[in-house]
């Protein structure tokens, strides 16, 4: 990048009204933006090393410096306060640049996960009303016909040469480089804003429904950062690999987590799981996040030392790892700290388990975050006691600010949590999760499951998860979902499918007669169902609704929408 | 890494049709340079469709590719995949 600027903070060049100097943030100690977290590393260790892609390394006071031209940039174009800028692009060091930059003009940031196709992007750029979408030429060329009618989109941004100019487009598109990395001394001005100002909106990949827009803050994302690099103990030497969707929480979480403490965030997108493995070894990565089908694939990879020396931790969100897989990652990174987590996009992170409750508690997810107060609640609102299972309840500053444009979602997601001292006069929103876990006497979290996935069979309430553990510990299968399908005379009937550890020679009458000799006779899965591969979501995870519809889909839609309560 | 340009015509044009009609792309075929950027850039380029574009490499060139040789920059643009590709062939 060239610029000719002598000084990394010029005064801004709008002028009429009293704010502090850029050159000031930082030093004050009060987070206010998403960005400030950059420039604040930026000021106390410009030349670190904040961002990795391939082979282009940024240290932070390049990364404060390109945020601050893509936030002048991007205001000049005339970026509103509040409106939205969608990023659809793999990882790059111009999508994080994007996603800041949009922070630090006031916009709200939409991440979409680079693996969704047209239509479902359309979805998103019409459901929060897009003006600027950034993507890359390719990737516009699959958008086009989505985008002819799309009302909202005034200006795309593309990395690499526009495409010829589509008279027909009801946007304009530009080059990114001309938008964004003008050397100038154009200056963003403050936003004036507040914490509580949205920040980003994080579409879920809900299996039922269309996806739902989960709005976040910037304090949202601020006290997520802090709180979640306090407990995995980030500091400004790891370097963190972040394989994970920045459209995820977890995944945005990769990158603030890092930029929080001045750490080095390498960013990896990756095919094949032995990519992942390279880049650790490349790299030198001390730690990193992932969801439990990428840790059992990463289990049976073979790891060079150079990837495994310098790794520090390995943290696992998105279901729970099964324990096998956990014990072949601890045996793999014998020195490493296994970190167990649970978190809602609807409050970006929830719980951990300290990692030397690991060997006690192989199956919890551990106790809330700092600055998170988790409940567990009866049906009728009041706590449950300890050995009660109940639902998850969210209560503090990581709680989101509700779904976009959907009231009647929010209402139910958002309400008061049970505990709320009666002489308060303010509302107070909390999220119920609609997650079920269970307390134990000293506190421990443990996961039951989703309250739709929960099995309810000859008068028993089963986990699933219970029953997948058992499948895993057979050693027959590469991965398995139980799901409880209608059924009249049992109320569900277990169902098991499972992709095969060894595709030649297995047997699902193998599996089951494995399970029969563990589980109650009323968990062991009336059929067990043989898939080459399991459906996954967009964030890596595996997609129970997805199968459920498919072994439903026999029947009519409507018996299904009202059978899912 | 041989510089994609150094690449015969004749086997980027192979190696495009293979990855055109593995990714199910035809549509963008006119647009596909050796630049074009693919790891990353196409969401019809997954761990699924990876390995069945090796089984269509092998295949088409007779040659043996291993899973393993698929990583980072063989898959960063269409002329270095058929720079990799040309290197097997030789």
């Amino acid at each position: 990048m060239t610029t000719s600027r002598t000084r990394p903070f010029a005064e801004p060049r709008v002028s009429g009204h009293a704010f502090t100097p850029d050159d000031e943030k930082g030093t004050s100690g009060v987070l206010i933006q998403l960005p400030d977290l950059v420039a604040r590393s930026a000021q106390r260790s410009p030349g670190a090393p904040a961002l990795t892609s391939r082979r282009t390394t940024i240290t932070y006071a390049e990364l404060h410096e390109r945020t601050e031209l893509a936030a002048a940039g991007l205001r000049d174009l005339g970026l509103e306060g509040g409106e939205r800028l969608a990023v659809f692009l793999d990882k790059r060091i111009e999508t994080v640049v994007a996603l800041l930059g949009c922070s630090r003009a006031g916009g709200v940031f939409v991440p979409v996960n680079p693996v969704l196709r047209p239509r479902q992007v359309r979805h998103i750029l019409d459901d929060c009303a897009v003006r600027v979408l950034v993507t890359s030429t390719e990737r516009l060329r699959s958008l086009r016909t989505e985008l002819a009618t799309c009302k909202s989109l005034s200006y795309v941004l593309v990395l690499g040469d526009p495409p010829a100019e589509d008279q027909d487009a009801p946007y304009r598109v530009l080059a990114w480089s001309e938008v964004a990395e003008r050397a100038s001394d154009a200056v963003c001005p403050p936003t004036g804003g507040v914490d509580t100002d949205v920040a980003a909106i994080l579409y879920t990949s809900g299996s039922t429904g269309a996806p739902k827009g989960v709005v976040l803050s910037h304090r949202n994302l601020i006290v997520g950062a802090e709180s979640v690099s306090a407990y995995l103990e980030n500091t400004s030497e790891d370097r963190i690999l972040a394989v994970l969707p920045l459209s995820f929480d977890a995944g945005l979480s990769q990158l603030t987590t890092g930029f929080c403490v001045g750490a080095h965030v390498v960013l990896a997108d990756y095919l094949l799981p032995g990519d992942v493995v390279r880049l650790c070894a490349e790299n030198h990565i001390t730690g990193m996040v992932g969801v439990p089908p990428l840790w059992i694939q990463l289990a049976a990879e073979t790891w060079p030392p150079e990837a495994v020396a310098g790794m520090r931790y390995f943290a696992n969100t998105g279901g729970r790892l099964p324990r096998v897989t956990l014990q072949r990652l601890r045996a793999t990174f014998p020195a490493a700290a296994p970190y167990l987590m649970y978190g809602l996009t609807e409050a970006f992170r929830s719980t951990y388990l300290d990692p030397r409750e690991v060997d006690r508690r192989p199956d919890s997810i551990g106790k809330a975050i700092p600055n998170a107060e988790i409940l567990v609640a009866r049906e009728d609102g009041s706590l449950c006691g300890p050995g009660e299972p109940g639902e998850l309840v969210h209560r503090g500053p990581l709680v989101a600010l509700g779904y976009w444009n959907d009231a009647e979602r929010t209402a139910q997601r958002f309400r008061p949590p049970p505990n709320r001292p009666v002489g308060l006069c303010t509302p107070e929103l909390a999220v119920w999760s609609g997650d079920v876990v269970v307390r134990d006497e000293e506190g421990f979290l443990f996961f039951v499951g989703r309250r739709d996935d929960m099995i309810k069979t000859s008068g028993y309430r089963v986990s699933p998860q219970e029953i997948e553990e058992v499948a895993y510990e057979t050693g027959l299968v590469h991965e398995a979902v139980a799901l409880g399908l209608e059924d009249e005379a049992l109320g569900h009937r277990v169902v098991l499918v499972v992709t095969p550890g060894n595709p030649a020679g297995f047997d699902p009458a193998a599996v089951t007669a494995r399970l029969r000799q563990v589980l109650p006779r009323y968990m062991v899965p009336a059929e067990v169902i043989v898939r080459a591969d399991m459906p996954r979501s967009p964030n890596g995870k595996l997609d129970r609704g997805f199968l459920r519809h498919e072994l439903t889909a026999a029947r009519p839609l409507h018996d299904r929408s009202g059978a899912a309560t | 890494m041989t510089s994609s340009t150094e690449v015969s015509a004749a086997i980027f044009d192979e190696v495009k049709a293979v990855v055109v009609v593995t990714l199910d792309i035809e549509d963008q075929a006119g647009d596909l340079g050796p630049e074009t950027e693919l790891y990353g850039n196409f969401a019809e380029l997954d761990s699924l469709t990876v390995v069945k574009l090796i089984v269509a490499l092998r295949k088409r060139f007779g040659i043996d590719i291993e899973l393993r040789e698929i990583v980072g920059e063989v898959l960063y643009t269409l002329g270095g995949l058929a720079a990799f590709v040309e290197s097997k062939v030789s």
